[in-house]
Order: structure tokens, then sequence, then C-alpha cells
């Protein structure tokens, strides 16, 4: 019987929308107002996207009554097609000002305005004069000329270059950098609880959800804590903190993020050092490690030699295999081959081959000639749900989770899964 | 300075016209929908039609254009994505495809496209997108481009056959009450002759003029189609609205019975039935709890389903002091309103007012969506919710009970008495959602 996704797109182009990488970088920020430069159905997505977002705090106990920011639509429609949006942005830009009275307009442009060719800079440009706010807008177009973090990481930059300003140091504080499901998710409650260890307090998270007015404050910290992982999208929270680094002599730990067993370790200790609190972040390895060891000892005896699928169909840019692997082998799980799904580009399954042989000596097959593998699998590791009503699949999660806790929850959703007396399997998200 | 009001879109929960028209040709059986658009589009559409329907993966599929197709078309995305879908196995009786609103301006010639295709089985090609408007408008326009592009010719009209339209799978709970209000019709002794959009496959489309008349459920989804039916084959239409309580029910077959005429023995007899049940239930339950009160009712759904549920809310379901209608749509362009309301939003022209309320309801009842509880206080605010329109994040409807007719009036009798018991139960200060 073959292996199939049940929701399979080839990302061989375009994959997402620059738009809600715009919002998404001053959702939670007082004093700004969004206007979508579009029809006013691609607002529902950016609205979806917070609906979601609300009910998955909701669902991990955490407070989901954040309330965004005002998103604004110009509503484009046949009639801009034709003869051009710029006079409907400009109209809707005066309608934000005087109705809102907002401290900073960020405009996101759709794949529409982008095919009308609307000169959106000016028209910014000439808001900013008239009403004497800062107006921001990006160079890309919905899906054109950019994807979800490039509106983001364009978006961010231009406030931060343009926003923050020096200021005196505040000893033992950080910046977070990036968004990673925001200050109430999982990633930033991990870093936060392993900064807190160290003594070092955190001043806020940018972009996205600091007000307006501290934007300019928030250089004060000592440092930045970049959040995400080793992949593609990364790089831009990267340069912003170089920026950072050089403008405003805040510190850092380049290319280094909490992520897996190991790298989490050696994340402690480079923030110690740049602290200067080895002997903390040295007390912190340790208790992390114990905590590790504890969970191993607790799930080694149901999940020591059980049979297992690694399924991969994500492109390495947005996926590492490598903190997954490690749990395979804490867990000591039995994995014959690393499955390769469809939908890689010959080019893109070779990188991901690549980085599959640096965790693994093991065969490394394609879809059809795994889906053996994965039938007979007790549990299955997969980034895509496969079709399969009797699969037990775990969900290798999108966005990277942080630290210990990451590692620990993810074993435990494979410990749960091989409990399972079940007939019936189904997806478990960690 | 314009008039145009640009309100914050938070209290709107529209999805874009390329998801209305792929719902449309969702609810045909065997039909697929192909997508000229990006990802993006296409997957946030694919995601809210799942939710009605798990299998619409199976068959619905995306070009992924990329930035050159703005200067040289997407006729080679289209093809290589058809090539690849008959490749797979994939043959639809019938297969839709639409233009996201970037890609209908480039101005490709989709019929041209698909000539060169030469594929084995019917297609139906349309522009689509947030430029026109939201879901009910993507679905009324695919529902015209079908019947415009089927060449359907006139047939002799069939004795008590009737046409239902603007029914869909793809409202909330839409299978459910479709399939009850074509139970109440054929008990009227009524034929069903086709349900465009909603069960009805491609070849009984064909048939679409044998019918005596055109019966409108969902205004905002139905009544261009009904329109349009009346002008090609001169199909009177009645816009009916949808039936909820027991009440509201027989009083909407009434109508449709004083258009065409039919016996009401038996959904009479049901109805007695279930009023009797349900008034002994209702005593029972008020015996322990009290009867339902809240301070104010919110109902914010599709135009239809929201002026038509309010009014049975108010005259059959519980009391309350005030009584707040959203319309996702405005639905009084086709002659509908609520009687019942004390007060009458319109999604799109009172976003702020609706805003401001969803922000400082207390002692409430909503019937609405997720997307209204999440604007609404929660935590502090006794708030009690009923979802009865997309999107559900906070329920799990598994079995399928209609909130429509004579079933559903059982069945929204229980929703609103749990929700009203469980609010009563969480001494915290916060309601359940049921």
């Amino acid at each position: 019987m073959s292996l199939k996704m049940k929701r399979f797109i080839g990302k061989a182009r375009s994959c997402s929308c620059s738009m809600t990488g715009v919002w998404r970088a001053v959702t939670y920020c007082d004093g700004v107002v969004a206007v979508f430069h579009s029809p006013r159905a691609c607002a529902h997505i950016a609205r979806t996207m917070d609906v979601n977002s609300c009910y998955s705090n909701l669902a991990e106990g955490r407070d989901g009554s954040h309330k965004p920011v005002p998103l604004i639509s110009d509503q484009l429609g046949e009639r801009e097609s034709i003869f051009g949006g710029v006079e409907r942005l400009q109209q809707c830009l005066s309608y934000a000002v005087k109705n809102y009275h907002p401290e900073c307009i960020v405009i996101a442009n759709s794949c529409v305005s982008g095919v009308i060719g609307d000169d959106v800079e000016s028209a910014a440009a000439e808001t900013e004069k008239q009403y004497g706010i800062p107006v921001v807008t990006v160079s890309t177009f919905g899906f054109l000329d950019g994807e979800y973090y490039d509106g983001y990481i364009e978006t961010a930059t231009k406030l931060m270059r343009r926003f923050f300003r020096p200021c005196r140091k505040e000893r033992d504080t950080v910046l977070l950098l990036g968004d990673s499901g925001g200050p109430w998710g999982s990633y930033a409650k991990e870093v936060e609880r392993l900064l807190e260890k160290m003594g070092i307090r955190i001043i806020g998270q940018f972009p996205g959800f600091m007000p307006f007015h501290e934007w300019p404050r928030l250089s004060r910290a000592e440092a930045v804590v970049v959040l995400g992982g080793n992949r593609k999208p990364m790089d831009g929270l990267q340069e912003m903190a170089a920026f950072l680094h050089e403008t405003y002599q805040m510190g850092t730990v380049p290319g280094l993020y909490p992520i897996g067993t190991a790298q989490t370790m050696r994340w402690i200790a480079a923030v110690g050092r740049l602290f200067h609190r080895e002997k903390a972040a040295e007390a912190l390895i340790a208790e992390e490690q114990d905590r590790l060891d504890e969970a191993v000892i607790r799930y080694l005896p149901v999940t020591r030699g059980k049979r297992a699928a690694l399924c991969i169909g994500r492109w390495l840019r947005y996926f590492r295999p490598d903190s997954i692997w490690e749990i395979v082998r804490q867990l000591q799980l039995r994995i014959p081959a690393v499955i390769l799904l469809d939908g890689y580009t010959p080019a893109e399954r070779e990188k991901m081959e690549k980085a599959v042989r640096t965790c693994t000596g093991l065969p490394i097959v394609d879809q059809k000639s795994g889906a053996e593998l994965v039938r007979s699998a007790e549990v299955v590791l997969t980034t895509h749900e496969l079709q399969g009503e009797d699969l037990h699949q775990i969900f290798l999660p999108m966005l990277p989770q942080a630290g210990t806790t990451a590692a620990i929850a993810m074993m435990e959703a494979v410990y749960r899964a091989l409990c399972s007396r079940q007939k019936h399997g189904g997806m478990r998200y960690v | 300075m314009s008039d145009f009001v640009w309100n914050d879109i938070c209290s709107r929960n529209d999805t874009c016209g390329l998801t209305g028209a792929a719902a449309f040709f969702g609810g045909i059986p065997g039909a697929g929908v192909l997508v000229n658009g990006p990802v993006w589009c296409y997957y946030y559409a694919l995601r809210y039609l799942e939710h009605a329907d798990m299998a619409m993966p199976q068959r619905m599929s995306v070009s992924q254009p990329d930035n050159n197709a703005v200067v040289f078309g997407a006729e080679k995305f289209l093809l290589e994505t058809l090539r690849q879908m008959q490749q797979d196995g994939f043959h639809p009786d019938l297969l839709l495809v639409e233009n996201s609103c970037s890609m209908s301006l480039i101005g490709d010639d989709l019929q041209g496209i698909i000539q060169k295709a030469a594929l084995p089985f019917p297609v139906v090609t349309m522009d689509s997108g947030g430029l026109g408007g939201g879901f009910a408008e993507g679905y009324a326009k695919a529902s015209l481009a079908l019947l415009e592009q089927s060449h359907l010719e006139k047939l002799p009209v069939r004795r008590g056959c009737i046409n239902v339209l603007g029914l869909t799978p793809f409202y909330y709970n839409g299978q459910a009450d479709a399939k009850e209000i074509l139970r109440l019709l054929a008990d009227c002794g009524y034929q069903v002759n086709a349900v465009p959009g909603c069960g009805s496959g491609a070849a009984s489309l064909k048939e679409l003029s044998r019918a005596e008349l055109n019966v409108v459920i969902h205004a905002e989804l139905g009544m261009p189609l009904a329109r349009a039916l009346q002008d090609r084959f001169g199909t009177p239409y009645l816009c009916a609205g949808a039936p909820y309580g027991i009440e509201g029910t027989l009083a909407w077959l009434q109508k449709i019975r004083n258009a065409l005429p039919c016996t009401m023995d038996e959904p009479l007899r049901e109805a007695r039935e279930t009023l009797a049940w349900l008034t002994d239930w209702s005593n029972e339950l008020s015996l322990n709890w009290g009867s339902p009160w809240f301070e104010s009712v919110v109902v914010s759904a599709p135009g239809t389903t929201a002026v038509c549920l309010a009014d049975t809310v108010r005259m059959e379901w519980l009391d309350t002091g005030k009584l707040v209608v959203q319309c996702q749509n405005d639905v009084t362009l086709y002659g509908l309103h609520s009687s019942q309301a004390d007060t009458e939003l319109i999604a799109g022209r009172d976003d702020a007012r609706a805003a401001q309320m969803f922000r400082y309801l207390d002692n409430a009842l909503l019937l609405g969506s997720s997307n209204e509880s999440a604007l609404t206080d929660r935590r502090r605010n006794r708030i009690a919710v009923c979802n009865i329109a997309f999107p559900v994040k906070d329920e799990a409807l598994l079995v399928s009970v209609p909130f429509c007719g004579l079933q559903g009036a059982r069945h929204m009798a229980q929703r609103i008495w749990n929700a009203y018991i469980q609010g009563i139960l969480r001494q915290d200060g916060t309601c359940g959602s049921i």
C-alpha cells in the first residue's frame, strides 16, 4: 500500500504571503495601526492567524485575550484594479489617522497592488508629511518579491533602524528578538526560565510585542537573544542582532539557539560567558542535564527498541533533523531508515540528505520505499500528516521549540503514543 | 475625503471569494477545484473548507505561479498542474479552475489554456478572489459561472418539483442542516430536483430548468442564481430563508406552501410531538436551574442564518433584555431582516460598534463563531457561547444533528440549555462553550 500525505503541497515556488509577516511584526504594538493595501479578504487571513493563536494560548492554559492593534484593509476592489489603488490607500491612511490616532502606521502590500504597480512608497511619504507621523512600508507585495519572513524581517529591520535610540544600559537584561509564538509561547517561556535561573531579566520582545513608545528605549538591554532555530529565515534576525551589537553595543550569541539538548547546553554556556555568569551557567547545565536524565530514565522502559519511522518532507531551510535525531537516540527507538517524503526538488533533497548524514549513517529512502517502514512502525515521527487511520503519528513542529522542556515534551509524546493500546492511531501535536 | 468607512477587520469573519467559489464546487460530488494562484490563498481556503469536508485536499489543487507569471502569464504553471493532476489519477466529473485576485489581473485566457490542455472532463473557469468580495460573492459567482458555461437547455417542467438554492455544506453544520431541510421538504411531498452546491452531482445540475419553483435558503448564496434561472428559464423563486425552531419551521414551510401547494400533515404532527417533548424537558430543567435568562443575546453569523435564528431565539428559545444581531452579509437587500432584534449590525458598515460591543459584553449569550468569542473578555465577564458559524476553535461537533428544522429545534434547545447550565456551574465568572 502506498504512503500518502494528507495535504501535499509541493513548495517549488511561492510558499507564503509577506503581508501576514508584516502584520505579525506589529500585531501587539500599541500605538501602531496596520494597513493592508489589499482586498478586504487578505486581512481575513491575518485575523484567522490571530484567532488560532488566541485559542492555542488558551489551550495551553495561557491568557489568550491579548488585543491586537487595529488592522485595516483599504479594500481594493475591481475599480482600483483598473484605475490604480494609490488614491484609495491615501484616503484610507487619512481615515486611519483621524479615527485611530496612531503614533505610527505600517503598510503591507498585496499581490494585487504589486500587479497594479501602485507607488506605495510615495503614498506613505505623502501621508507622513501631511500628518507628521511615521508611515512605514515594505518592498514585498503579497507572494511577489518575498514571503512571510521577508515581510516580517523587512518591517522589523526598518522599525529598528528608524526608531531605536542609544540608551544607558540596564545590567543583566536582554531583549528577545523574533517571534516563535510570542511572549506567551513555549519558546519565549523556556528562554525566560533559563535566563531567570542565571539572574538575567527580559525587558521585552521585539518586533511585534512592544508598544511603539517603548521602541526608542529598547537598546537599554545589555544583550539580544534571537528566538528561532538554525533555519534560513532566521538569518534576517541574526543580521538585526549584528546591527544592534555594532550600533548599540548589545551583546549576542551569534548563530546559537537553545534548540535540541546539546545545543541548549552550548547556548546556556555562551549566555553565561556573555553576562560573566559562568558559574551560574555551569550549575544550570548540570540541572538541565539531570532533568533530561530523569526523563529518559522514566521513558526508556517503554521506548527502548520500539520500531519507529522518521518521515521528513520539509525543506532544510524550514526543518533541521538534528534535534529530533537526538531524541530518537536518547529514547533508543529503532529506525531502519530515514524516509524523505515527496515534494523535494533534487537540489533540496540533496541538502536534506546531507543534513541527515550528519546525524546518522542509516539508509535514506524515498516515500514509496518507506511505505512499509511506516506501516510496521509503532510510532511515526513526521513533518507532514500522513493518510492512514492506524498510524500513531507525532507531528514534528514547524516552529522550533526550545530547551530541555521541548525535548522532554517530545519524549513524553513518544512515550504516550507507545503506551497507547488504541487500535486506531491519530496525530499528536507537541 | 471619501465617505467610505475603513474599520478594524477584527469583528468580521468572512473569508474570500476564492473560498466561496471552491465551496460551491466542493459541494458538488465528484467535482474538483484548481486554484490558479499563490499557495497561501489556496492553503487558507483549503483549511477553511476542510472543516466541513476533510477529503477536500484530495480534490483541490494549486498552480503556484511565481513572480514571472505577472509578466509572462500563468499558462505554464496551470498546464503543469493539470498534467500532474491527471498523472496522479485525478479525473473529476467537473473541474473549477479559478483565478486568485492577482492572477485575474494578468489577463490570461483561462478558457484557451484549458482547451490547450484537452482535458477529458468538463471545466468551468472564472476569475475569483477577494476583489469580487467574500465567501458569499464567490459562491454566487461560481454558481453563475456554472450556469453560463454549462449551456443548459430549457426542459419540460415537472409538477411539484423544486430546486433548493443557497445551501452549502461549508457553513457550520451545513451538511446536517441541508439534510434536515430536504427531509422536511420531502415530508411535505415536494420532489427535490437539484440542490446546486450542496449534494447534486454534475448530471442532475443539467436538469435545473425542470423545477416548478426555486426555493432559496441562504439568500446571500442563492439569490443571484435564482434570479438568473428566472431570467433564463422563467422559473419563479422564493427567498424562504432558513428554518429555526418549531414555530419558525412551520412558518417557513407555510411560506413555501403559499408559493407551491403541498401537504403539511407530517411536519405538523412532528412539530406537536417536538413541542410537547421540549416543554416537558424545559419544565424539568427549570425546576433545578430556573428559566434561562441572559441580559443580552448576540447573534453573529452569515446574513440569513443571523436574522432567521435571531427571531427564533427570542420567540421560542429564551428570554433576554436585549437582542443584537450582527449579519456578516447584508441580507436586507433580499428583504430578509430580523423582526425581533433591538439592534441590527451589518459587518463592514457597523464594525466599530460591533468591536466595542464584544469587548464589553457581560452576562450574555453569544451565538456566533470563535472569531467573536476571541473578542470578548471571557476570563472576566460571564459569557456563554454557542457556536453557529465558522470559524470554530472551541467545540467538537462530531455528530450530524442539525441546527435547522424540527430536529434542530431540539438540538439548539439542548445547546442553549447546556450553555446556560455550564455558566451557572462555573463560579469563577466564566461560562462554558457548548
